[in-house]
Formats: structure tokens, sequence, C-alpha cells
């Protein structure tokens, strides 16, 4: 938890810090938007290097030689500056425990120099045996120590690229669609014009850069664009590099976790909002008609306004990042664990705010945002578990369509039912508070779960029918697709049971609270705890002790105020 | 969620009482559709399903399968289901308005099942490997049967058998009569990695032809082939080592004459080598150590060492037929100009010019052709063999190998071992079970599941001996004079038409080796007709047989999807075929879940 606290404010920082510039030279625009093809696309090379470093160490900047150095410097002095003893710094990380302390590694310490795993012996013989149990059988999926070890390894030979250059493939090719190359790469082809062009521009920018002559470095890199124009005079759109760059600049989820959360504080101390005013006037809105609950704006408390506005801003940077996200990809934002965690934290809020429109309860709002705000903060702070990088999707999934009607629709029922999850939560602590139940809660409750039923209905069975397109079958119990059926079975007998009067909104909101668990293992533990079925591109790992302790917390939660209902009801 | 009782509802109320309390059939409709009922299937499915993933994830997915999903009381549980759901909407009779989507609902769910049911009972699913100009009329389904022959009318009999589900062992067999006969079928032990392993058979007619067993063995991959190579003709004298490779068999190995080869490599601390060559590469691969000042050379057959960079300057160095000498060095490689030069006489960059000169023994050859091969005759005491290793038009290496030597192939780690030769043999086959059990999943792409059985007659305690029977293969089982032939496999399906593989391209991922995509061009010809239909399948796009609208519509047509791959080949492709006269109820039955429940929750409950 400390461990988190820290990096949340780490996150904050990077949005307020000046950063400081270890390189001698500003980092022109031209290099942040010279383009270069890597693992299967194209993309701008400040975005490049974010990935790159963040593959390499799990961050964006780094402490080099005591000053905090950015990514794109970061890179840039490895790619022009191979001389430098880079092998002795402490770039790589080694994140897993258990592995470290097989290896002999500090356990405290969390990046490691390329030289020193280099001639860790137990690291190559992991390495050796992970490689050995791929070739044995490619479709299997490592696990613990050696998936581990082969991560490193992975980061190594990432390492070694950048090292001899063969990484920064900026060359653009002839035929579209083609492999690009690295410069040496390229000058070995080249007429010996072209081949003098490209060696003189890259030792201007080499001069540049390590001089400090900012002239030098930008002519160097418009010599080298003039020589690519004449390979491909537009490989990537402009305003394409432009919005990326922008994007990745902005960090929109950032803002909108931060709003958000501000918005929770305004709604918690709003005096209009607070407790007991909220019962009587959801009380006396019961009393006249059941959806009216008074616009909370009416109040005119100042509080609760800024709240709102804190909360809207938030949802309008989240938008403009989830447009930006498909612009840039071409395809809706649901194709990885990271999207998915932001899609959902967008449902929920979207869910509040349609449903505040309509029925104005202020209980939507402050249901969403805890979700939202923690969804948005794990995306935000944790990239090895949430890989933020875009990278070309597997075949089956090269399918906007498909990926639109099935998965959105999925993610959106998830969404709605972490909503009905938060609104359980506030009814639960308020239970908790001893306030009495509110029946009006209880039945917004109902419908956010209703919600949540249709959608999940309606996306499990157009799974059924995208399957029976792409894998040739409707159903086949692989274990994903057992489990969303598993979910909404649970769902369906938690609204049953209601309707049979075997409960009444106090079960309602613990079996809202429970029903989510399902939600959680057909979304995440399919992937990680059952790790078999045809669904393996959504598999990620890392993790599992955030949702460990996520449902550990969640029992303690139900437990109690179980404990507390019974006690009431035999005291009442 | 209470609303106001009104003189309807409580007329209605009150119809339903009356007609509960007077009429067997409605209290049995009542009962069958309570709530009750409908709370217990759901959590009883919910919890079985639960355990089955569980299951699947533990053991493998057909048991998950044969334990719960396919089991009969799961079946009959979801046939409960439907009752339970069927009976819920005659509660409400007599129907209104409101009760729409409710219905809708429910006999979704239940159009949805009987389409499953049909499915599996009419339908079927499977697969076809196709090749490249190969038509197939067969479709592998998934069921494995056992296929019996009785000794008494010679009929085939078919069961439907899976060894892997079934687990039989020598405390557990399953025994099967034999039909027409007093014979049982006893099965003590199954594996799933079966393999045709060959051995050499000396033959006593002098016709028979030279034969040679080979083992090709990697460590690294954990790999092992045993190959036979006979000179009965040309294609059983050669072996394709997995399209990288080639092993021919010879009576007499080709004359060859030497020629000699100059390489010259850049070398440097920093980036790749340069290497500039003559008709085929050395192979010999030189690093320089940090400091420069320590050279290292590595043969292609993999032996290296380390040299003194000084000692290589300007001086040959022998390696075998090679010659290396180191002509140009510099501490601080920088090309100016496009020449190379040294910025300083600090090693921070340090490079070498190294020339190479080799020789290497030519054979004609197809030119173009660069794999591997290897080449073997048979000596005067067929227990050695005389060898050629090389490359395109070159010999790397020649020699001879004794009975159970073995010598470094320098194909990747791979070693070839001499296990039997002769002048006339016979090649026979016999069934083993893969020792590395674990180890073997995928490198034997042979390897096929099977099961030990023997044949007993129970009255006159005889027992015949025991053997492996491996799938897609006729195994006659003997007991005193009785032959029964057994087969056993996934099941094969016959259909009208035939489907041929025209054409299959893998595009990728842009500068990637990753697949993008997968294209398969078929054709299929109805085999009554004659017709012929080219179809594409790719990723998300199956094609179809017949394919027209109302075969798609209604599911009654073969349906071939986008499966798997082999990387190694690409004239090969996998496809799923799946006939499902069920699809029309499923769609039809999806449609209504999802209209129902929105109309439940969102139509006509504002007033």
């Amino acid at each position: 938890m400390k461990k988190l606290i820290s990096q949340i404010l780490a996150g904050l920082f990077f949005v307020t810090a000046i950063q400081s510039h270890a390189s001698l030279i500003k980092i022109p625009a031209a290099l942040e938007e010279l383009p270069i093809q890597e693992n299967g696309r194209r993309k701008p090379y400040l975005v490049f290097a974010e990935e790159t470093l963040r593959a390499l160490s799990g961050r964006t900047s780094l402490i080099v030689a005591g000053k905090k150095t950015c990514a794109t410097e970061l890179i840039t002095s490895l790619w022009l500056e191979p001389q430098q003893p880079w092998a002795t710094e402490t770039f790589l990380l080694v994140s897993y425990g258990p592995l470290k302390k097989i290896l002999g590694l500090p356990l405290e310490q969390k990046l490691f120099s390329y030289e020193a795993l280099r001639h860790n012996s137990g690291l190559i013989t992991l390495m050796d045996q992970a490689s050995k149990a791929r070739r044995a059988d490619p479709s299997h999926r490592l696990e613990g120590l050696l998936k581990e070890a082969a991560d490193v390894g992975m980061r190594m030979a990432l390492f070694e690229e950048i090292q001899d250059g063969s990484l920064f493939r900026i060359v653009p090719s002839e035929k579209a669609g083609g492999r690009w190359r690295a410069l040496a790469e390229w000058e070995q082809a080249a007429s010996p014009q072209e081949r003098e062009g490209a060696q003189q521009a890259f030792l201007l920018l080499q001069q540049g850069w390590t001089q400090g002559s900012s002239i030098d470095f930008i002519q160097g890199l418009t010599d080298l664009k003039t020589l690519f124009q004449k390979i491909d005079p537009q490989p990537v759109p402009h305003w394409k590099l432009q919005l990326e760059i922008f994007y990745q600049k902005i960090h929109p989820f950032r803002w909108a976790w931060i709003l958000y959360a501000l918005a929770g504080i305004f709604l918690l101390f709003s005096p209009n909002l607070g407790q007991k005013d909220r019962k009587k006037k959801i009380d006396t809105a019961k009393q006249s008609h059941p959806c009216a609950g008074g616009n909370p704006a009416n109040h005119n408390q100042s509080l609760h306004r800024v709240a709102w506005f804190c909360a809207g801003s938030g949802f309008f940077f989240q938008v403009a990042g989830l447009l930006a996200r498909i612009l840039i990809t071409g395809r809706p934002p649901v194709t990885n664990m990271y999207e998915v965690v932001i899609w959902v934290a967008f449902g929920t809020v979207f869910f509040a705010l349609l449903f505040e429109s309509f029925l104005h309860g202020g209980i939507f709002l402050l249901g969403a945002i805890p979700v939202a705000v923690i969804s948005l903060i794990l995306a935000d702070t944790q990239p090895v578990i949430l890989n933020p990088a875009i990278n070309p999707l597997m075949p089956v999934l090269r399918d906007n369509f498909w990926l639109t009607i099935h998965v959105l629709t999925i993610t959106l029922s998830y969404a709605a039912f972490a909503l009905s999850l938060g609104i359980a939560h506030v009814i639960l602590i308020r239970l908790l508070l001893r306030h009495q139940p509110l029946p009006i809660l209880y039945n917004y409750l109902y419908r956010t779960l209703q919600v949540g039923v249709l959608l999940l209905a309606t996306g499990t069975i157009l799974g059924g029918v995208w399957a029976n397109y792409s894998w040739g079958r409707f159903w086949d119990w692989d274990p994903k697709e057992t489990w969303a059926l598993i979910t909404l079975l649970i769902y369906l007998f938690l609204l049953h049971g209601r309707i049979a009067g075997r409960w009444g909104g106090f079960g309602l909101t613990i079996g809202a609270v429970l029903a989510f668990l399902s939600v959680l293992m057909a979304c995440y533990g399919v992937n990680f705890v059952l790790g078999t079925g045809l669904h393996s591109y959504g598999f990620s790992t890392g993790g599992f002790p955030f949702v460990l302790g996520f449902v550990g917390l969640e029992l303690v939660l139900v437990a109690a105020t179980i404990a507390i209902k019974k006690k009431e009801d035999s005291q009442g | 969620m209470k609303t106001e009782i009104t003189p309807q509802q409580k007329a209605r109320r009150a119809l339903i009482n009356e007609r509960k309390k007077n009429s067997l059939f409605w209290q049995v409709v009542h009962l069958l559709g309570s709530l009750q009922l409908a709370l217990i299937l759901l959590a009883t499915i919910a919890l079985a399903c639960a355990i089955a993933t569980f299951a699947e994830s533990h053991f493998d997915t057909a048991v998950a399968h044969a334990a719960i999903y396919k089991a009969p009381w799961f079946m009959a549980w979801l046939t409960v289901l439907c009752i339970n759901l069927f009976a819920v909407t005659l509660t409400r009779w007599p129907w209104k308005k409101n009760h729409a989507g409710f219905i809708i609902t429910h006999y979704g769910i239940i159009t949805l099942l009987l389409g499953a049911i049909i499915g599996m009972t009419w339908g079927f699913e499977g697969n076809v490997t196709l090749h490249r100009g190969m038509p197939l009329t067969k479709i592998t389904t998934r069921k494995s049967v056992l296929q019996i022959e009785s000794p008494s009318d010679t009929f085939l009999y078919l069961l439907p058998y899976d060894a892997s589900v079934a687990h039989p062992s020598t405390k557990h067999p399953t025994r099967l009569s034999i039909p027409g006969t007093e014979l049982q079928l006893i099965i003590d032990d199954w594996s799933k990695h079966l393999e045709q392993q060959p051995f050499l058979q000396e033959s006593n007619d002098l016709k028979a032809p030279a034969a040679l067993l080979l083992r090709l063995h990697s460590t690294l991959l954990h790999q092992e082939q045993i190959v036979p190579l006979t000179l009965a003709n040309s294609a059983a004298a050669t072996f394709d080592f997995f399209g990288l490779a080639t092993l021919q068999f010879f009576s007499t190995l080709p004359a060859s004459h030497p020629t000699s080869h100059h390489e010259s490599q850049l070398v440097a601390m920093h980036f790749a080598p340069v290497i500039v060559f003559q008709d085929q590469p050395s192979e010999i691969n030189i690093t320089l150590s940090k400091d420069g000042n320590l050279v290292t050379i590595t043969t292609p057959e993999g032996t290296s060492a380390s040299y003194p960079r000084a000692a290589l300057m300007g001086q040959k160095l022998p390696l075998g037929t090679t010659t290396i000498i180191v002509k140009e060095y510099w501490p601080d490689f920088k090309l100016v100009d496009g020449k190379p030069t040294t910025l300083s006489q600090q090693p921070k960059n340090p490079a070498l010019r190294a020339e190479i000169t080799f020789s290497s023994t030519t054979i004609e050859q197809p030119a173009g052709k660069t794999t591997p091969w290897l080449r073997m005759a048979l000596n005067q005491d067929f227990k050695s063999i005389q060898y050629q290793l090389g490359r395109g038009p070159s010999i790397q290496k020649s020699g001879a190998l004794a009975m159970n030597a073995s010598m470094p192939l320098g194909w990747a780690d791979w070693e070839c071992t001499l296990l039997a030769a002769g002048p006339h043999e016979e090649i026979g086959y016999s069934v083993v079970p893969l020792q590395e059990k674990t180890e073997a999943k995928s490198d034997h792409s042979s390897a096929s599941p099977g099961f030990h059985a023997y044949l007993a007659d129970q009255e006159h305690h005889q027992q015949g001996p025991a053997q492996w029977v491996i799938s897609g293969a006729v195994t006659p089982l003997m007991l005193e004079h009785q032959m029964v032939r057994v087969a056993y496999g996934l099941e094969l399906k016959s259909v009208p038409f035939s489907i041929e593989l025209l054409n299959f391209e893998v595009p990728r991922d842009e500068g990637t080796e990753t697949p993008s995509d997968f294209c398969a061009t078929v054709r299929f010809k109805n085999l009554k007709t004659g017709a012929t239909r080219d179809g594409l399948i790719h990723m998300n796009h199956p094609a179809s047989f017949p394919g027209t609208f109302w075969a798609n519509f209604t599911g009654f047509n073969y349906k071939f999807s986008q499966a798997e791959w082999n990387p190694r080949d690409l004239e090969e492709t996998t496809l799923q075929v799946l006939y499902d006269p069920g699809w029309l109820f499923k769609w039809v039955g999806s449609l209504a879940i999802c209209l129902g429940i929105a109309m439940m929750f969102y139509w006509g409950k504002k007033k």
C-alpha cells in the first residue's frame, strides 16, 4: 500500500515537475516526430523512446548520473553515443522477488546493469531453460521464475539491439508495408552518394548531440529526413504523428483521475451531500415522486457545483483521451488489459452521469468515482502489469465490427456492474455508519444491475455469433465463455432471488458486491488463474496481489455489514 | 419496488389461486415453473460450470467436457431448465401485453438450447488439413471411435471410445465384448504420444535393398528422429529434414573437386560485422574483445578459440583448410567520408578487418540451392558409412562414421548416430509410447494417441499377446489362431463435395514475421454435379458449401474457418469445419433473449 501511495505521489509529481535535461540540447520537435518502425507499426520517435524505455525499465524516465532523464533523451544518448559505458548503467528491470533471491541480486534494488545480468550464471541457466521450454512447445505459457527470467532476457536482447543500433529503424521502405532499416543497414545497400550523405548527416547529428549544438543536430536531422523523403515522401500522415505525440505528452487519463478524485473529495465534503441531508432529501423525494430527487444544482451549493465541474472535466479528458487512442490505433479501445481498465472506468462514469441526468440520485456519481479513480490510478502507475503501449493485434481480433459490438458490449456490462458495486459500497458504508437503509437506493442499485445484465447477456451472445464466424463454432465451453455465462447466471440468480422475495434490498446490496467477484474472475481471473483457452490474447500476468487484496477487503466489508445488520435486527 | 395492487391484479391472483386449488395440471405447472426451482437451477448450473473450468485447467479439456459439459446429467439438468422456462410462461396465462418481454426472453432461451441440441445431434464439428493441390472429401471429426472387425462375420463394428477420457489401466481396464465371438478386447493402458519406431530386419530376399538406420538428435531442442533410408528407390533414399536440410543415401558418393574461396570481415565491438564474400560464406564468426586485444574465432562446426590480436596482425592463422589473417585494426573506429579511420588511440570502439581464405569441394548441384545436406554411402564391411556434409554446391566436411558412433551435423546442435546398416534389409515398425511424456509434447509431430490392448477368452482363460494400438492405423490382435483387426482414431466423415487448397498466403505485420492474417483460396467441387465454386477463407471470414443465402441463413451448410497453420510449410493450412442445422434456432433464440430482456426492463414500465 505504501508503495502504491508513493507511486501515486510520483505520478502527481510527473505532471507538475519541470523536467530537467541531462542532455546538452533541448529535444527538438523534429526528432520527436521522426517516424520509426518498431514492433510492426510506425510511430513517432517520442513514443518509440517512451515505449522502449518502459520495456527496458518499467518507467518513462530514469535518474542517470544524478539527473532525472526522460525517455527521449536517454534513448537518444544510447543511440548517438554508443561508446559510453551504458552496459554498466542500471537500466534493466528485475522486479520479481523470488527471481532476485535465486540470482543473488539485492532484493531492494529494482534496476540492474546489463553487465551485472550478463555475467549472472543463474540467470543464464534460467533463460536457457526458458528458451528450451518454449522451443519444445511454442504454445506453452511459461510461468513463475522461467517467465520472469525470459522477460529479463527480452529486456537484455532489447538493450543489445539499442546498443548495436539495429533497433533504430528509421529508413522507410520502398515497398508499402515493407521492413524499415536502421541507418547502417540501409547504407550497405545504398549508392555511394546516398551513403556519404547519410554518414555525414549522422555525424552531424552525433556532433550536435555530444557537443550541445542544436543547429548541427537539427541540420543533421533535416538532411536525414530529406534523404528519406526520396524513398517515401510521407510514410505517416503528419496529423497522426502530431496527435500521437500530443496524446503521449498530455496524459489525459492521469488528468481524468486527478479531476475525478477532486470531484469525489468535494462531493464527500459538500454539506449539501452530507449523509443526513441527502437522506432527508431522498426521503422527501420518495414521498412526492420517486423519480424527482431534487436537482443537486438547485441547492446552490458552490462546493457541489465544483464537484460536478471536476467530474465533468475529468470525463472530458477521458473521452478526449479515448478518442485520440481510437484515431491513433484505428480500432475500439478494448484490445488489452490497460485499455479495458480505462474503458470500464469510462463506462462507469458514463452510466453514472446518464442515471444522474434521469434520476438525480446523487449516489451514482459517488458510487462511480472510487471505481473510476482506482482503475485509472492502476492504469497510470502499473505499466508493467497494464501495458499502455500500442501494438498490432493478433489476426482474429482484426475486425472492428465484431470488436466493437462484442467486446465493447461485454466491457460496458462490466462497467455497469462496477457502478452497481460502487453504489453497493455507498449503501454498505452508510449501514456501517449506522444510517437507516433507504429503499430508493436499493431501487437505483436494481436499475444499474438491470443495465449490466442486459449488456452482459447481449455481449456474451454476440461473442457466440462472432465465434461462429471466426473459430467456426457458436459455443464450446471455452473458459472465458463459460465464465461470462457463470457471471450472467449469478446476476440472474441475484435478480430472481429478489423477485422471489428470498432477499430484500440489503441482500441485493451484499449480492451486488459478491457477484462482482465473478466479473473479476471472468475479466481477469480466467486469464491469470486458469490460463487455458482460446481467449489467450487477453492473457496478462501480474497484479495478482492487488486483486487478491481487493477480494479480501470486499469479503471483510461484507462480513462486517452482515454482522452489524444482524445485531441491529436482533436489537430492533 | 412494490407498487399498489390494482383491482385487475387482484382478480388475476384470485384466478391463479383458484386454478391451483382445483386442477392438478395447474398445480404441476406452477410447481415446475416455480421461482424456487429456477433459483436452484441457476445456482447449480453456475457451480457446475465453475467446477468444470477448474477441472479443465487442472486436467484437460476432454475431461471437463466428458465429466460436465457433455455429461448426461448436465444435459438432463438443462432439460429441466427448459421445462422450468416453459412452465413459468404458462403460469402467467392468460398473457397480457406486459408479459411480452418476459415470454420472448424465456422462449428465446428454450429456442437457443433447442438449437444446441439439434446442432449436437445432427450437425458435426471437425477439421481438415489441406495441402495445396490435393483435394479432400473427408473431414476429421472430433469424435474418437474404435472400429473392430469381428472374426465371425467380418463385419465392422463402430463404437465411440476415447482412451484419454476412459483412462484405462491394469487396475481398471476397459473390457469390450467382440460381437459374434466369446472374445473380449481388454484395454489396460493408454498414451497420448505413441510413435511408430522403424527398425531394420535382415531380409532373406537377396533382392532386398541396402538400408541404414540413423538417429538424429538435438539436446537443445529435446528432439529425436529415427530415420530409415534404403536404396529401394530415390524417395526411400532421401529424407527431408523439416524442409531445412536433406539426407541422401547413395550406393557410392558423387565425385567432388576442391575450390578455394575468399572472404573479408569487418568486425567491431559496437555493431554487427560487415561480411563480404564470393560464392559462399565461410560461416566463421570473429569477435573482438572490449579492449580490442583479444580475437575469438568460432568455426562453423562450433569450436571456438581466442588469440591475442597482436599475434594475428599480418600473420596467417591456419585452421584446418581455412586461413585467417588480420589485415587492419582501428582502436576508435569511425567512418569518415566513407573511409575507416580511428578517432583516437584509446580502444573506445575497436574494430578490425580480417581476410579469410578457405577451400571447399564443389559438386554438381542445381544452381541457387544452398540448403545443407548429408550424403552417405555404405562401406564394404556394412558396419560403417562414408559421408559428405555440405551446403549448396560445396562440401564442408567428409569422412567415415562407424556403427553406433555420433557426429555433429553443424545444423544447430543436431547430431547423427548410425544405429544399423546392412546390404539386404527390410524396414519394420514397432509402436512404442514416448519415454519423456512431458518433454515430448509437440516435438514429435508424428506422435499419435493410442492404447495398449490384448484379446482374452474368459471361458478358456486364454490371453493373447498385448500390443499398442496407435490411432490412424489398423492393428491386428491375435489369440491362438483367431485374429481381430482393430482401428482407433478420430472418426472421418465423408462430405458430398471435395475441397482443394488453391492458394495460401500469410501477410505479415510490417517489418516483422508476425502474421497479420491467413488467406486461403479454396475450390469446392460438388461430387454429384461436378460444379465448382471458389471461396476465400481468411480470419473472421469463413467460406461455406453450398454457400447460398438460405444455406447460410439456416445453417444447412458446411462452414470452413481458418484454424491453424504450419509456419514450416506454407502450402498447408488447417480449417475448422462446422455443419450446424441448429444455427437458425441459435440465432433466433439469441435475438429473442436480447430483445426480450430489453423489453422486460425498459418497455411499458413507465405509466
